[in-house]
């Protein structure tokens, strides 16, 4: 018998397996054709305090073993939120984790405040890939002070786990991790997507309405197992959980051998959708042909090239 | 409830210029289908290439067998057009919401490959009859079976009536009244729906988008309404026509 449980910091997952932001809803409809309790977890499409409209379509074009997506944290807001999906996250037995984002520090702490009471929340994962207001629209997760900030200011706010989610359009992912993880976050996520965009030859015109879009899908793998890694040197302390390109159960392996305690799949699922299931299933094979007794073992099992 | 299953293609085969009907073996997703709803048909490609489902409506489904229509415009379509009868693919479905069950006649309103919806309307429902339009008689499908009253019009005249299907449209609302349901160019569903307004009847509209979960989770296939932004794959692919921001919809 396997033991597929992994811990991120205080919070005890059964599998290593999580459904990532923006791509799952709350587990709603992919719930029609598999149970999200027989997941380690999954992160809840980012929520903010205000209903979002989002972009203008065309929100989403294929791309070479990817895809470019523009959504625009379209949501009904918190409120909305609380009364319609909380029912409905009661009732999973997996870890539910809610995305949240702000326009500024104080939506970010007054989102906090009205959802820790919540028992039907496990955790927090902060995104910090949306544009910041009060710094000209900038993303929060590319300066480390900023994150800092962020982080200094809503950890006081609950006692949950709080995860930061990567943005890989820095310089230095390093260096933001580690400004969230100084300011308390305990678990920090890579990678959300890499920007881009496409275009179309006849038109001229850009393929998505937001002229910029978010890229994903298995042609970022590469980049984000890399991403994982250099975390995970640099914090081996720190939970990583490894987002990015998983277009195949070996693919989330590859992400935890690098570094990565648990991982998410997004796009993967489009698909794939029975991916995150298959996954499940897959690391545990994975263990018994390697003879591991525990999942959490394959974590940064990475063997490095003797210099 | 929708089902993830791996199909087999029964058969295809060339209906027209481009053009081909598939049909895949596929029992539970059969047994569930209602016209107006679709499917997200994948590929065998280990590489991801391509990446994303194809949303298809069904033109058929009995018999435990569940039929698609196919025009080639681009990588996906082509790779599904070159499949061979004992090849197996992942389809996810039904999704979607149907087309409402007419109480009374029903006028179906196909342009091009979008005539496929309405050829299971055609079949399921009592007595509708059907505007089927194209631009030439190169890209008209051939049916092998009509399943209810049918009204050929092509663009260049050389098969049926000559000009748009919409052109017949008046008549027919003036002769047997009922509900309007288009699919097809959204041009052609427009003039659809305007002439259905001017004359006082209904009319649904089978609208397609760029899909990437197919299932209601990603927000990314919207389009705008009055009452703001709709997901196609879940509050649609059928909408009332008198909902929709026809100025916000490209072609």
């Amino acid at each position: 018998m396997i033991d597929l449980s992994v811990k991120i910091g205080s919070l005890c997952l059964k599998n290593p397996v999580i459904t990532a932001s923006g791509c799952y809803g709350v587990g709603r409809e992919y719930g029609e054709l598999y149970d999200p309790s027989k997941l380690g977890g999954i992160v809840t499409k980012t929520i903010t305090l205000r209903p979002r409209e989002g972009n203008s379509p065309p929100r989403i074009c294929e791309t070479a073993a990817g895809m470019l997506n523009s959504i625009g944290l379209a949501n009904s807001g918190v409120g909305a939120f609380i009364r319609d999906d909380i029912p409905f996250l009661r009732k999973l037995e997996c870890a539910r984790i809610v995305s949240i984002a702000g326009e500024g520090l104080d939506e970010f702490a007054e989102l906090i405040r009205r959802l820790d009471p919540l028992g039907e929340i496990d955790g927090f994962e902060i995104n910090v890939s949306c544009p910041n207001v009060e710094r000209g629209g900038l993303a929060f997760g590319t300066d480390p002070d900023v994150v800092g900030k962020l982080v200094d200011s809503i950890r006081p706010l609950t006692q949950k786990p709080l995860w930061v989610k990567l943005t890989p359009n820095v310089t230095d992912i390093v260096k933001i991790g580690k400004a969230a993880v100084d300011s308390g976050a305990d678990a920090l996520c890579a990678i959300n997507t890499l920007l881009g965009m496409a275009i179309d030859i006849d038109t001229k015109k850009p393929m998505i309405g937001n002229v910029v879009a978010g890229l994903s899908g298995p042609a970022i793998l590469p980049v984000a197992l890399m991403k994982v890694f250099q975390l995970h040197t640099a914090l081996p302390e720190t939970p990583i959980v490894g987002i990015g390109g998983i277009g195949y159960p070996k693919d989330a392996i590859t992400h935890m051998i690098a570094g990565a305690c648990a991982v998410q799949i997004g796009s993967g699922q489009f698909p794939y959708p029975m991916l995150p299931l298959d996954t499940v299933a897959g690391i545990e094979t994975y263990c018994v042909i390697k003879g591991l007794s525990k999942a959490q073992e394959i974590t940064g099992s990475l063997i490095l090239p003797v210099k | 409830m929708p089902f993830d299953t791996l199909s087999e293609v029964t058969a295809i085969q060339q209906i027209a210029e481009g053009t081909f009907r598939m049909i895949l073996e596929a029992p539970e997703i059969a047994r569930e289908a209602m016209p107006g709803q679709f499917a997200m048909v994948g590929f065998n490609s280990p590489l991801f290439d391509p990446f994303l489902r194809r949303p298809l409506s069904f033109s058929s489904a009995e018999f435990g067998r569940v039929e698609f229509i196919v025009r080639v415009v681009g990588w996906g379509t082509a790779l599904l057009s070159d499949l061979i009868s004992g090849e197996q693919i992942p389809i996810l479905g039904p999704l979607g919401t149907p087309f409402p069950r007419p109480e009374g006649g029903a006028i179906l309103v196909g342009g091009g490959v979008g005539v496929a919806p309405l050829l299971f309307a055609g079949a399921r429902w009592k007595n509708p009859i059907l505007l089927y339009g194209e631009a030439n008689s190169e890209k008209l499908c051939h049916m092998h079976s009509v399943p209810c009253e049918i009204i050929i019009a092509t663009e260049d005249g050389s098969t049926g009536l000559s000009g748009y299907v919409t052109d017949g449209l008046r008549e027919q609302i003036d002769k047997c009244g009922g509900t309007v349901f288009a699919c097809g160019p959204v041009k052609m569903m427009r003039r659809a729906y305007e002439i259905a307004a001017e004359m006082g009847v209904e009319c649904y509209v089978s609208l397609e988008a760029r899909m990437a979960c197919g299932v209601g989770a990603c927000m990314g296939c919207v389009i705008q309404t009055k009452d703001g932004y709709k997901r196609v794959c879940k509050d649609g692919p059928v909408f009332d026509a008198a909902q929709i921001d026809w100025e916000a919809l490209d072609d």
